[in-house]
């Protein structure tokens, strides 16, 4: 059985690189008595896997992993993990499905709350900036930097008070939310950093669809229930 | 968003400076003394640290006390912080290390001392005691390097020598008693087994001759120990929960320190160990255990412990890793069923000779049984750690090194039919050390190191499958100086300091020509310290009473010079004297064995 658990990386935990997250998760599992399915060969560990990850300082709400389990204890399973986590790691819920969702392979975009408030007409401003002349900072493989264009990669944007929100594209295109408050800031003249920024909602598409990894999970556990 | 966090993000492993592991006490705690741990060097090599942890514990489960660490910023959060005019702080709270009551730092190594400075200064801490006010906290220092602390003395108001865990519990309740009145607790502390209080002594020619008596904690077993320790969120050098075996050594070998510095020998019960492992798996959810003492094989019954402790291992799927094991202990019950990676085992020095010079008792059979039981095993690596420089060495006992290797290559071979075995050889250069055998014995020089080195490196070229690994012969040079130096090194750290040099553990960062400035500087000659030293020299550190006596370790280096080997006194007292301090675990039973 699978277990798929949503959790939240903020206050100091904001600075766990992904790498590290997943010795600090693997901790906290075992920590809380709950046994794993391992993988077989030389080196054996945990069956977990997580999605996206989140760049370095940037505040996590809606973050997921999945890990195989032989006897799941879904009622219990964040109680128990947040008695033994780290500080700034929370788990919120729990679906279990027979099958592994494979998030990571199926996400399309994330939304990112921005706690920078905006005038309307700086608003106005950025959103024509985004959909035209956005550019961004990119490094290869080889630690190159360029600069590439990412009009493409910026979905709805909306503006709140003291905060705005931008929906960015992850998958097989991925812009990173610092990158994008990089280019940003520059362009509003306005400090945008990663301590600013909270990724509060990532999407799978669906039958054309963009909807919340939330309801994807839901709705595979009513499917495999039926 | 406050400062700090503004320069986080811009700095490497952010992580490193912001705690919040998980275990950490609550440090905003009422309470009537602040301590702070600082360790001189990165947060992943003084979080890998046993007796951080173990201080940590102690002083944290006090209800009056509070400690919180510190760890020296790199290079880039040292500069951000510079630029910012932010204090350097600790990691629980971000309290500015000024505020505290006191401040203690843990000398693992010489070569640590420009980044005790470096703290300082970030800290806006003065260096010197004449400088600082009552509103400054009591510095106070600790750790192996102590069994010389003159090198460092001037820069602090305490010192502890010997074990810590009784001591700064200790000092930290008189600092709650009299604070404000920093002379009164220097005096109050003085009287304390284990404390040095360096502007309290009389001197004599620049020696300290005021006598000072070793900590030791009679009793391991009963010891404090931490059950509960912090788990770090980003990986460190050691990246796993620790149980101490037993504390000192039986072998005795004549280069070793720590041997002599942490006698008497005193053992954790069997019981207590096991039940410290299970707690520690459970409290961190780690995937490796490790066993600590300066040798594991010669624990009492070392393999009736791992009788218990491989299942336990394997049923709370966690890796047991066994530090390096001694050629002469090695069993396969000792390794059990660990996974086939790599053995290290370290011979320093290539022919039977010079490992008799040195009493590093083990002979070429011992290697030959060893290597057949590891191969036979499965093992297809080893690694090999030698010292070049010894007292008494030759250029053939160089050349037994590669021999050493070549040897254990064959027997790979008859054993396995395979030639895929990787060696591993790492040389690292003597450097005598206070309260050993060889604290007389001359340190060679750098062209002499370079020289030797070059022997090693085209004779290992022969042998198949060997890589060579040597460790940088100036960095060396200094240590030496430090580890036998005096009081007028002092100002000889300062002026390297500010001439730019702190992190000198690390290559990249070390700048020799800096410090041969520096000591030109201030008008000392360096080489005075690793020269050969007279038998009735008086050292700097003789003030300080260790248990084990200066004429045991004057005869054993005559003895060495005669090419005699010494005994381990595993199985019978030597007479080294450190059981005036407390009983040494003599292992006279035969179960024992």
């Amino acid at each position: 059985m699978f277990l798929t658990v949503k959790f939240q990386k903020c206050r100091q935990a904001v600075y766990i690189s992904h790498i590290d997250l997943q010795r600090a998760v693997n901790r906290t599992i075992k920590r809380a008595g709950i046994q794993p399915l391992y993988s077989q060969g030389f080196n054996p560990h945990p069956l977990l896997k997580f999605s996206v990850p989140l760049p370095l300082g940037i505040r996590g709400e809606a973050e997921y992993f999945t890990i195989a389990v032989e006897h799941p204890n879904v009622a219990d399973f964040c109680a128990q993990c947040n008695r033994v986590a780290p500080p700034g790691l929370i788990f919120d819920r729990v679906w279990m499905t027979e099958k592994a969702p494979n998030l990571a392979g199926k996400a399309v975009s994330a939304r990112y709350r921005f706690d920078v408030s905006l005038t309307e007409e700086e608003f106005k401003g950025l959103t024509e900036y985004c959909r035209s002349a956005l550019t961004v900072e990119h490094k290869n493989k080889k630690g190159e930097r360029s600069l590439r264009p990412a009009a493409a990669l910026v979905g709805e944007l909306e503006r709140a008070k003291d905060c705005f929100y931008a929906q960015l594209a992850t998958g097989k295109e991925t812009l990173r939310a610092d990158r994008f408050a990089d280019a940003i800031g520059t362009f509003l003249h306005k400090s945008v950093e990663a301590v600013d920024i909270a990724r509060d909602k990532q999407y799978v598409e669906e039958s054309g669809c963009k909807i919340t990894f939330d309801d994807y999970l839901d709705a595979l556990v009513r499917e495999e229930t039926i | 968003m406050n400062a700090i966090d503004r320069i986080l993000l811009s700095v490497e492993k952010p992580a490193r400076y912001v705690g919040g592991e998980y275990n950490q006490p609550d440090c905003t705690k009422p309470h009537k003394v602040s301590f702070c741990l600082a360790f001189p060097d990165l947060y992943e090599v003084g979080m890998s640290n046993l007796g951080i942890k173990i201080l940590y514990d102690i002083l944290n489960r006090d209800p009056d006390v509070v400690c919180e660490r510190c760890f020296t910023p790199w290079v880039d959060m040292g500069k951000a912080l510079s630029e910012q005019g932010i204090p350097l702080f600790s990691l629980e709270t971000r309290r500015p290390l000024k505020d505290f009551d006191l401040l203690g730092f843990s000398i693992q190594y010489e070569l640590a001392l420009t980044n005790v400075l470096y703290m300082l200064d970030l800290a806006g801490i003065p260096f010197f005691p004449a400088e600082r006010s009552e509103d400054d906290p009591i510095l106070f220092a600790g750790g192996p390097c102590t069994a010389n602390p003159e090198p460092f003395a001037p820069f602090f108001d305490l010192i502890c020598i010997g074990d810590g865990e009784e001591v700064n519990l200790a000092v930290a309740k008189i600092v709650a008693k009299h604070k404000g009145n920093r002379r009164k607790i220097l005096e109050e502390c003085q009287k304390i087994d284990g404390i040095y209080a360096p502007s309290l002594t009389e001197t004599e020619n620049g020696i300290c001759i005021t006598p000072v008596k070793k900590a030791v904690v009679k009793n391991l077993d009963a010891a404090p120990f931490p059950t509960a320790p912090l788990v770090p969120n980003i990986e460190v050098t050691h990246d796993r929960p620790v149980v101490e075996l037993y504390r000192g050594c039986y072998a005795a070998c004549r280069f070793c320190q720590a041997c002599f510095f942490y006698r008497p020998v005193r053992v954790r019960s069997q019981e207590r160990i096991l039940t410290y492992a299970k707690e520690l798996i459970a409290s961190t959810g780690a995937d490796e255990l490790g066993i600590s003492s300066l040798s594991s094989g010669d624990y009492p019954d070392i393999c009736g412990l791992l009788r218990h402790l491989h299942p336990l291992a394997e049923r709370e799927k966690v890796k047991l890793q066994l530090p390096s094991l001694r050629l002469d202990s090695y069993s396969e019950e000792l390794t059990g069923d660990s996974r086939r990676g790599s053995l290290t085992f370290a011979p320093e020095a290539g022919t039977q000779r010079l490992r008799d010079v040195i009493n590093k008792n083990i002979t070429e059979e011992d290697v030959d049984h060893t290597m057949r039981l590891a191969f036979g095993q499965g093992y297809r690596a080893v690694k090999l750690y030698f010292m070049i420089g010894l007292p008494t060495e030759r250029d053939e006992d160089l050349l037994g090194i590669a021999a050493l290797a070549a040897k254990i290559r064959k027997i790979y071979i008859e054993v396995t039919g395979k030639r895929d075995l990787t060696i591993t050889v790492s040389t690292s250069m003597f450097v005598p050390k206070p309260l050993t055998p060889f604290q007389w014995a001359e340190q060679i020089g750098v062209e002499e190191m370079k020289r030797r080195v070059s022997i090693v490196r085209a004779a290992l070229r022969s042998v198949k499958g060997v890589n060579y690994n040597w460790h940088e012969e100036t960095a060396s040079m200094l240590e030496g100086v430090f580890a036998r130096g005096d009081r007028s090194l002092a100002d000889v750290v300062v002026r390297a300091y500010r001439s730019g040099c702190r992190f000198d553990g690390w290559n990249e960062h070390f700048r020799y020509d800096l410090w041969m400035q520096a000591f030109a500087d201030c008008g000392i000659d360096p080489f005075r310290y690793t020269a050969a030293q007279a038998e009735d020299k008086v050292f700097a550190w003789d003030f300080i009473d260790f248990g084990v006596k200066k004429s045991f370790l004057l005869s054993e280096w005559r003895r060495a010079l005669c090419g005699e080997k010494g005994e381990s006194c595993k199985f019978g007292c030597k007479g080294c004297g450190a059981n005036r301090y407390a009983a040494c675990k003599v292992q006279n039973d035969v179960s024992d064995r």
